[in-house]
């Protein structure tokens, strides 16, 4: 079994050498690589399909053209890590309180932070949105939010961010008497807005392809964001782990069944409905059919590490041996950190 | 070193061990069952969709493609039409929707107000043209939202052959149509977006302002809230089923000279990444515990109080410090 324990050895014997700090910064590398992930597909997908300039018309500027992009990127991410911190009490069980407790104290506190950020997300998202429509002009949010299902989606997140920051907030003052099925409950709630911002659902199929839009966020938000809770919160607490990982084991691999299956389906069905291209030719002929393509490869790389952590590194986990986990954890992070970028980027690309 | 020893006992999780026991027939695998909350959630997850389908769902919602155009692209024409059509593959909306029509020399020649009649979507063109390339620049919001752009090539052999009125209909004849090329057709195309939320925008902006006003003193009281716990100024939550009041007073005592330096070292409007990191620091000046990690776990151990005698700070570092030792044997 692998020994490379640096991000999980315990804090006694590290911070001999580096000082708090630098454990600080190392809990927080899954978090870090998620993120820069995220940040550098979202980047490159947003590059690599920008609609070409239109005679005659005024065009969105850059901070509207690359901010909204981010913002959502934003949104998704403080989103995913609500729902895996809400999440987190449940992974870890009620049994020992006195252990859990520090961590889920953590937790809730972080929940709480991570719904005000989507909240506010979700704002300045609505203002770029009707900025990106009507590029020359002061954006008209009101006009947007009013006319489109998108804004009064994004508005419908906020709010529910911010319901989900109340609720956090009594959590974080009353601890897990708050029951947790709440949390996520209504952290989950302000996530089903979200596909309606897409064009994913179309019109052949528009009820089928909205619940499996759903499904597909909602299963993606539950295993990202479990992830991220157990590899920044966990590693050094080797015995909660050893509990919480079997437990996130099967959630993930429910998950992964789930999201990969309702994305390939809405993939699939966007490049067929299209009516200007083919669908087979369409996969590397179209801009989105190109991120189809990668976001797929990267369900797939995601999916083996994946299966990595669950075959090797999990019996070792379970037996509170010196193992890896953050940094496998910290990989495939990143790789998730990617296809979120791609997943915003495909959110907005037209298909033909 | 009872904890060390509770520690290994209660390892298997006791959850899938309780389950086991409520069923008649426990399954050989019965620790991957999926525990009862998870089976609840995954109800859940279908009737949050459908819910959120039927509340937030309109009608039609998918990207629109532009699947046919009149005059079509790279066409050659012997005369400009009268008015320019573009046609999507679903209906399209009226608010939001512009079209540009460009000549040869750079200048606007639309006219009129844009007219939708289902999938079709067009404007009339001005009297006048001269002969050249021209290109149709369309940007509408399609169902979803997002914009829909693009461009529509075409050129006109004959000069100046378009009939002098519009044909359109919802055409505004007199005020641009001789002198005002730019300013009058954007103007025109202006007054279709505004027309919606022009009254209506003061007081979205208001909304927004206060919800971010509310945001930030909601972080600004997590923060302060979350410092003071790190103090122990204020009791932390109870663990589950403790009661919250057998506060020992040795824990206060501990916790105290750590409550008077973070007040001065911090701002008090201390973004929210760097107050956590802040509220990490001070802990770590109690003289008891060596490390943040350690100091912050005797500061939360300490303020919540559960069991008075035996859960103390330095009770927990051991436990939290002799947890490797099974790892380093195996």
């Amino acid at each position: 079994m692998t020994t490379i324990s640096e991000p999980t050895s315990e804090p006694r014997v590290s911070t001999g050498r580096s000082g708090p700090g630098a454990e600080h910064a190392r809990a927080r590398v899954p978090a870090a690589g998620l993120a820069a992930g995220a940040v550098l597909a979202v980047v490159i997908a947003t590059w690599l399909t920008l609609p070409g300039r239109v005679p005659g018309l005024p065009m969105p500027g850059t901070i509207v053209e690359y901010g909204l992009p981010v913002v959502r990127l934003v949104l998704d991410l403080a989103a995913t890590a609500t729902i895996g911190l809400s999440l987190l009490p449940k992974l870890l069980g009620f049994d020992d309180p006195d252990r859990t407790e520090p961590v889920a104290a953590r937790a809730r506190h972080w929940a709480v932070l991570f719904s005000l950020i989507w909240c506010a997300a979700a704002l300045v998202s609505a203002v770029l949105s009707a900025a990106e429509v009507t590029p020359g002009a002061f954006p008209d949010v009101a006009a947007y939010v009013d006319g489109i299902g998108a804004g009064q989606g994004m508005v419908v997140s906020a709010s529910c961010a911010l319901a989900s920051a109340a609720v956090g907030m009594l959590a974080v003052r009353f601890g897990e008497k708050v029951p947790a099925e709440l949390r996520v409950l209504v952290a989950g709630f302000g996530l089903l807005p979200l596909p309606v911002t897409g064009h994913a659902s179309n019109w052949y199929w528009h009820d089928l392809s909205m619940v499996s839009m759903e499904l597909h966020v909602i299963g993606a938000c539950a295993w990202v964001g479990g992830l991220v809770a157990l590899a920044v919160l966990l590693p050094r607490h080797r015995d909660l782990l050893a509990r919480t990982l079997p437990r996130f084991s099967r959630l993930a691999t429910y998950a992964l069944i789930v999201v990969g299956l309702s994305g390939l389906f809405n993939g699939l069905v966007e490049l067929l409905l299209t009516p200007v291209e083919s669908f087979p030719a369409s996969l590397v002929t179209t801009g989105y059919g190109r991120l189809v393509v990668a976001k797929a490869v990267f369900t797939g790389v995601i999916a083996l590490l994946g299966g990595n952590i669950r075959w090797r590194l999990l019996p070792a986990v379970t037996r509170q041996a010196p193992t890896a986990f953050a940094a496998w954890a910290a990989l495939e992070l990143t790789v998730m950190g990617l296809a979120y970028g791609v997943a915003v980027a495909l959110t907005k690309t037209p298909v033909a | 070193m009872d904890q060390v020893a509770r520690m290994c006992n209660d390892a298997p999780p006791t959850r899938g061990g309780r389950r086991t026991a409520g069923r008649t027939a426990p399954p050989p695998a019965a620790a991957r069952t999926v525990p009862p909350r998870n089976r609840l959630r995954v109800l859940a997850v279908p009737l949050l969709a459908l819910l959120s389908v039927i509340l937030v769902a309109t009608p039609a919602r998918a990207h629109d493609v532009l699947v046919a155009s009149d005059p079509k692209d790279g066409a050659v024409l012997d005369a400009m039409p009268a008015s320019v059509t573009l046609t999507f593959d679903q209906a399209v909306r009226r608010d939001f929707a512009r079209i540009a029509v460009t000549g040869p020399d750079g200048a606007h020649y639309e006219q009129g107000e844009i007219t939708v009649d289902g999938r079709n979507v067009s404007i009339g063109v001005r009297a006048g043209t001269p002969g050249g390339a021209y290109a149709i620049g369309y940007r509408i919001v399609s169902n979803d939202g997002h914009p829909v752009t693009g461009a529509v090539k075409f050129s006109v052999t004959g000069a100046g052959a378009a009939p002098g009125t519009v044909t359109v209909p919802a055409t505004t004849p007199a005020p641009g149509t001789g002198t005002a090329t730019e300013t009058g057709t954007t103007g025109t195309a202006n007054s279709g977006t505004g027309t919606t939320g022009q009254g209506g925008g003061g007081w979205v902006w208001g909304l927004l302002a206060v919800t971010a006003a509310l945001l930030a003193l909601c972080t600004r009281v997590l923060v302060r809230h979350d410092r003071r716990l790190r103090d122990g100024t204020i009791p932390a939550p109870p663990a589950a089923g403790t009661p919250q009041a057998a506060s020992p007073a040795g824990a206060e005592a501990s916790a105290t000279p750590a409550s008077g330096s973070p007040a001065s070292g911090t701002p008090a409007s201390g973004a929210q990444a760097s107050g956590a990191q802040a509220s990490g620091t001070p802990a770590s000046g109690t003289p008891a515990s060596g490390t943040s990690a350690a100091g912050v776990a005797a500061a939360d151990s300490g303020a919540e109080g559960p069991d008075t005698g035996r859960s103390t700070a330095t009770g927990r570092s051991t436990a939290a410090g002799s947890s490797p030792a099974p790892g380093g044997a195996a």
